[in-house]
């Protein structure tokens, strides 16, 4: 083996590491929760992990980003019911490397849902969804009778 | 979790100074996974929101620094409903200790999840040994 220089700061810094984990499961944890969706009866969905979500309104249109690394397109199924979006699929774990011996696991596995109700209808059947780099972008254009409308005004 | 002890964090992976991006830039410490393979570590990181363009990974006396920026996700007149997407930027450092061979490396970004592959040097590889 060979010498390597004593660095007092790695010594002062490896008691912390304990407690940042701990406070970043927590920080897991209460994303769960909060972000948890419920079913019809009220009861939680029974998801093993929550992606975030950004859902923007712009005027014509609503946007929905997800984050979903390491998904594949088919694994994504998304449904629209009653003004009601729902998306929901699973994220499986690489098959290369389920056998190996593993160190380390920060990620989530499994399977997820949300579900969002929109202000406003939305056109059904131009609804889109892309994938790219991990990210899941489904635009929903808003019916005509949603959208702002401008109203002039006659001076006499 | 707050700027700082993501900083923390940081600092906590490797006892060398580093390069950091820029104080007032976001910076998200991404999710990793860690396995072992009989020829190779195998790290797996989760960086959604990254071009391929925009990721670089780097080897440098010892550390393996990986970075990811993100473009904004939405238009500047977006009313965002929901906000839970971070518009930051990826960092991370992982110390490679001896027995990796620090020439070889691979990687490859597919889907918003970054896989490096770090193969063991010969002494670190596991072996049959011969019985006379």
């Amino acid at each position: 083996m060979s010498l390597v220089c004593w660095n007092p700061n790695r010594e002062l810094t490896a008691f912390p590491t304990d407690i940042l984990n701990m406070q970043r499961e927590i920080n897991k944890m209460f994303n769960g929760f909060f972000r948890g969706d419920t079913q019809d009866d009220g009861s939680l969905v029974p998801s093993v992990w929550t992606p975030a979500v950004d859902v923007a309104e712009h005027e014509n249109q609503y946007v929905v980003k997800v984050e979903l690394p390491g998904v594949t397109k088919d694994d994504v199924k998304i449904t629209m019911q009653e003004n009601v979006l729902t998306i929901r699929g699973e994220k499986k774990q690489e098959t290369e490397t389920k056998d190996s011996n593993f160190h380390r696991v920060e990620r989530s596995y499994g399977s997820f849902q949300r579900s969002f109700s929109l202000p406003t209808h939305v056109k059904n059947e131009k609804i889109e969804a892309s994938y790219k780099d991990g990210i899941l972008t489904v635009t929903l254009p808003k019916a005509e009778e949603a959208k702002p409308k401008q109203i002039e005004v006659k001076v006499k | 979790m707050t700027k700082n002890t993501e900083v923390a964090v940081m600092q906590q992976n490797t006892g060398l100074p580093m390069t950091r991006p820029e104080a007032q830039e976001n910076i998200v410490v991404p999710f990793v996974d860690i396995c072992e393979t009989p020829e190779a570590f195998v790290l797996i990181l989760d960086m959604p929101g990254v071009s391929k363009e925009s990721i670089s990974a780097t080897m440098d006396r010892g550390s393996l620094i990986v970075k990811g920026s993100v473009k904004p996700y939405h238009r500047e007149n977006a009313f965002l409903l929901f906000n839970e997407l971070r518009n930051a930027s990826y960092y991370r450092v992982f110390n490679i200790g001896e027995g990796i061979d620090r020439s070889n490396v691979e990687a490859q970004f597919e889907h918003g999840v970054l896989t490096v592959k770090l193969f063991k040097s010969d002494e670190l590889k596991s072996r049959e040994i011969q019985i006379k």
